[in-house]
């Protein structure tokens, strides 16, 4: 297979995940592997961060502690905490000449036998959600073209889990939604159950169950659940309050 | 297309009802941008129970009484069915799919009756529900911006919900508990007297509301007061 065909096939691959069953992990592995089979590089990392702006690694190409480590590090500093923070393409041509820029990735990258490094960032507009990180053995830097095609890729795996994330977020606020709606019903079904069984009226029948959640440290609705279902009754209620 | 629709639409919103918090402005702004009587947001719980968000008028808030009553009508059609139910003209013999309801909406100033479902792909919220009180269908247009209003419903409403607490509906999402309240006590109280389940104790209750021609909510108020007492 040519490579024009692999690098398309690369990227149907990164793009199916938009239209089927979405595997996070997959993606970002499929995508460090295939820069290592696609350009000349000799290890390929990739980071995400978190909300509270800390880096992790989520796919390489390799799974040695020592390459781990690398991307660990950059936490403090390193070409891929540069590229999340500028959002923009972070180039090292020769790591042995690059202590002063950071001093311990530095030392690090060389000592696993690395001697250049670039980051491209994986961003959507202004959101910059992690970095693509490239390590290569030789001094040096990637041809122009081949920066481009892995910031495509960085581009389709980045427009995959942010769809992903925001599908993830509608379908969890949806479910919120429901079941705040359920409580609220099942809170006044169970002060009718409450009113008639410990005969109070329905202020009262609140009250008592509203004491006992705070009494148990439980949350209301599941009292009115138990209340429902006669799991606790009334004396019980009664008795606490 | 869809992204000049929904700014067209947003303008006029801001246009008609500028000081109304988002849920409300479509609310209000729907009836005003379809030409319709009246409209309102209504969320679906998993027991097919509905609960109004917003009613842009009086007339409109009956709807949800009612179906809930008969256990019938376009709202709990389209919930069930995921599907926009378009019925121009509630006298008509195609109206037979929910009888009692056309009849009583017919009553109550219902004339045409369109049902738009809350929903992003398999996430179904509830309905927007429009009525006028004169026959006639949504145009082309209506009917698109309809389902445009509908999408921004849905999604100002989760938004609502994403600054909420762990099993709390979103500020303003509760709308008016008073009543609803009152239906849904009787309900328990019904299954405490007769030893039922909740789904029986609703069943008698519309059963009660239907055979007497009262709303579910009239028939709560005397079980609550003690006045009624449903039979085994």
């Amino acid at each position: 297979m040519t490579r024009e065909a692999q690098l398309n096939e690369t990227f149907v691959e990164l793009a199916d995940t938009l239209v089927s069953p979405f595997d996070v992990a997959d993606v970002l592995h499929t995508l460090a592997t295939r820069c290592v089979d696609l350009f000349d590089v000799d290890g390929a990392g990739l980071v995400l961060a978190d909300q509270a702006g800390g880096l992790h690694v989520v796919g390489s190409s390799v799974e040695q502690t020592r390459m781990l480590e690398l991307f660990e590090v950059q936490n403090e500093e390193g070409p891929c905490l540069d590229c999340y923070r500028t959002g923009e393409l972070v180039v090292e041509e020769d790591l042995e000449q690059s202590h002063a820029r950071w001093p311990s990735f530095a030392q690090e990258a060389v000592a696993a036998g690395f001697r250049s490094v670039q980051a491209v960032p994986m961003r959507l507009r202004e959101d910059v959600i992690g970095a693509l990180n490239l390590f290569r053995q030789r001094p040096g830097r990637l041809p122009e073209t081949d920066v481009y095609a892995c910031q495509a890729l960085a581009d389709v795996a980045t427009i995959s889990l942010l769809q992903d994330r925001a599908v993830r977020e509608v379908r969890l606020l949806a479910e919120q939604l429901q079941l705040a709606l359920n409580n609220r019903i099942v809170i006044e079904q169970a002060k009718g159950v409450l009113s008639e069984r410990a005969d109070v009226d329905m202020d009262a029948a609140f009250s008592l169950m509203r004491g006992y959640a705070r009494n148990h440290n439980v949350v209301l609705a599941n009292v009115a659940r138990d209340v429902i279902d006669g799991r606790v009754s009334a004396s019980v209620l009664q008795q606490r309050s | 297309m869809a992204r000049e629709r929904r700014a067209r639409l947003q303008e006029r919103l801001d246009h008609i009802a500028p000081n109304d918090p988002p849920v409300q402005q479509i609310c209000i702004g729907s009836a005003a941008i379809l030409a319709v009587t009246g409209s309102t947001v209504i969320l679906m719980s998993d027991e097919e129970i509905g609960a109004t968000v917003v009613a842009s008028n009086v007339g409109a808030t009956a709807v949800e009484d009612l179906q809930f009553t008969l256990g019938e009508g376009p709202c709990l059609q389209a919930w069930r069915t995921g599907q926009a139910v378009l019925e121009p003209e509630l006298l008509d013999a195609s109206a037979a799919r929910w009888p009692e309801f056309s009849r009583q909406a017919v009553a109550t100033g219902a004339r045409a009756v369109f049902a738009l479902p809350l929903q992003l792909g398999a996430i179904r919220l509830g309905v927007l529900y429009l009525y006028r009180s004169a026959p006639g269908m949504l145009s082309s247009e209506q009917l698109a911006d309809g389902f445009e209003l509908a999408a921004m419903a849905t999604a100002l409403l989760l938004d609502a919900q994403a600054g909420a607490a762990q099993g709390e509906l979103g500020a303003g999402l509760a709308g008016d508990w008073t009543n609803r309240g009152i239906v849904h006590q009787a309900t328990g109280m019904v299954a405490a007297q007769l030893g039922v389940s909740l789904a029986d104790a609703i069943a008698r209750l519309r059963a009660r509301a239907f055979g007497t021609g009262r709303s579910v909510y009239d028939v709560g108020v005397d079980v609550l007061e003690r006045r009624i007492r449903l039979e085994e």
